[in-house]
């Protein structure tokens, strides 16, 4: 959902619910990332229901499309971690593997 | 003619040369002076408080220093890094070089509050005469890891009913005979019926319909057994030597307890870590030399032995920083009137050692990239929602 005008799209807020600092934070760090963004952050209105609002305020790019961007570049990032997580799983246990096996002579 | 060769003439010579503001020589150029450079990557740990705790975060940060603080993707790409320290069947530590704060407190905290795992949400009891209270044994029995791969099974939702794809159900049956010891009840009497529940509804009880199979508390189209995953490998619970109660001469339990699938948020016994943290990589520097004496006692205040000694000849000793690694910033060394002039105790902020103890459900690896995976399909989430 988002909170913003027509008239002016170069800032909003968007309420994501069932989110909470996981996501929000993680993204409030791409979005920082971003050169195009002049502000942004975002809050728990109350702890007890579960929803976040994230603001976002750019130098002149709709504020939708920043997100959006942000969002995917996050996304990028955890493909990557992912893969070289395993990568480096496999490698430790190929490793481990071969230090570990009895060879008799 | 004369006029331009004039000017070019004056542009040329140096008392009127125009340079830039960026090649002058005090002004750094793509690089921060070095306090920067320091605030930037470091968390710096003083006698009294650490500070500079948090991160820079906004990437036009340091531009008047013409240093880009945006972290593209390709430049993450290069750096990012990730090394196995140690893992075995339920314990994972690694390193995580070159990551935001931000991305690895997500993995944390979904590590705990959101990758799903099996446990006991149901207890049927049919017979209770210990006197462990019936709450108090529900509660124990949810509690008792599971294992189970929790991506073979569906959610239950509030109108659903149990069959084979979201419930696994177990049976508890024990009794300490008249003039028999205290019997312990472990958590290995747990026993998994692929079939489903056992137990007869009340109401089909008494209607007595012999012809048709009596309808019981969940309704398994087929039995668990059959399918692959579990054919081999039966479900039961992780550990087999968990407590669960004790029981006197005559005493007895019997009871139904019914497995779904659910979330750490909810309750913690869905939780499939034990713990999951991070600590950021100890930096430990001897500002000066440290020798003879001074570096005895430096040896002897470090609780966790970080500094050696080495022999520089002519028989001096030089304190070095053997274990950096092993620092758990007590700040022992800094402690006392004028120490921290001589060691800077430092963390570096993009240096996660992450330590990952499952309770045994999924091995702690594969927790990891299903955390990885579930922060993924947040940010699907918020694309769909934009688009």
């Amino acid at each position: 959902m988002e909170h913003g005008s027509f008239e002016d799209q170069s800032k909003a807020t968007f309420s994501l619910t069932d989110e909470d600092h996981t996501l929000a934070n993680a993204i409030r760090f791409t979005l920082n990332q971003d050169p195009r963004v002049t502000f942004c952050g975002y809050s728990i209105p109350h702890p007890s229901d579960a929803r976040v609002n994230i603001k976002v305020q750019t130098t002149g790019d709709p504020a939708r499309e920043v997100l959006n961007d942000s969002s995917q570049d996050l996304m990028l990032i955890c493909e990557h971690v992912r893969g070289t997580f395993d990568q480096a799983v496999l490698k430790f246990k190929t490793g481990k593997g071969l230090s570990t096996m009895d060879i008799k002579k | 003619m004369d006029t331009a060769s004039d000017s070019e003439s004056s542009m040329d010579s140096p008392k009127f040369e125009k340079v830039s503001v960026w090649d002058l020589p005090d002004v750094p150029q793509g690089k921060l002076p070095p306090h920067l450079e320091l605030q930037r990557t470091r968390v710096i740990c003083g006698s009294l408080a650490p500070t500079n705790t948090e991160k820079v975060q906004y990437s036009g940060a340091y531009a008047s220093m013409g240093v880009d603080n945006s972290v593209r993707f390709e430049q993450f790409r290069n750096n990012f890094k990730v090394d196995v320290v140690r893992l075995d069947e339920d314990e994972l530590e690694f390193d995580m070089i070159g990551i935001d704060p931000s991305l690895a407190n997500a993995f944390r905290r979904i590590l705990i509050a959101e990758v799903p795992t099996i446990a006991i949400e149901k207890v049927l009891i049919a017979n209770n005469t210990s006197i462990i209270q019936d709450e108090v044994l529900a509660h124990r029995l949810g509690l008792i890891p599971i294992k189970v791969d929790p991506r073979l099974f569906e959610y239950m939702s509030e109108n659903d009913v149990p069959n084979e794809k979201n419930t696994v159900v177990f049976k508890l049956h024990a009794r300490c005979k008249k003039g028999s010891e205290r019997l312990r009840v472990l958590s290995s009497e747990l026993k998994w019926l692929p079939n489903g529940s056992e137990l007869i509804l009340a109401t089909e009880s008494q209607a007595s319909n012999s012809s048709a199979k009596p309808k019981t508390y969940t309704s398994f189209s087929c039995s668990q057994d059959t399918r692959p995953e579990f054919s081999n490998d039966p479900i039961a619970p992780k550990d087999a030597d968990i407590i669960v109660a004790k029981l006197g001469p005559g005493q007895e339990i019997e009871l139904e307890a019914h497995a779904v699938k659910g979330m750490g948020k909810t309750h913690a016994k869905w939780s499939p870590v034990a713990t999951a943290w991070y600590r950021m990589l100890p930096e430990v520097v001897l500002l000066r030399d440290i020798e003879d004496d001074e570096a005895e006692t430096l040896v002897k205040k470090c609780p966790v032995k970080v500094f050696d000694i080495e022999d520089i000849g002519k028989g001096k000793k030089r304190a070095t920083v053997a274990r950096p690694r092993a620092c758990t910033l007590c700040r022992e060394c800094i402690r006392e009137e004028g120490w921290d002039n001589n060691v800077a105790v430092r963390r570096v902020n993009d240096h996660f050692i992450f330590t990952i103890e499952s309770t045994g459900a999924l091995p702690p690896e594969v927790l990891f990239t299903e955390a990885v995976k579930i922060l993924e399909e947040k940010c699907e989430r918020v694309i769909t929602e934009l688009s």
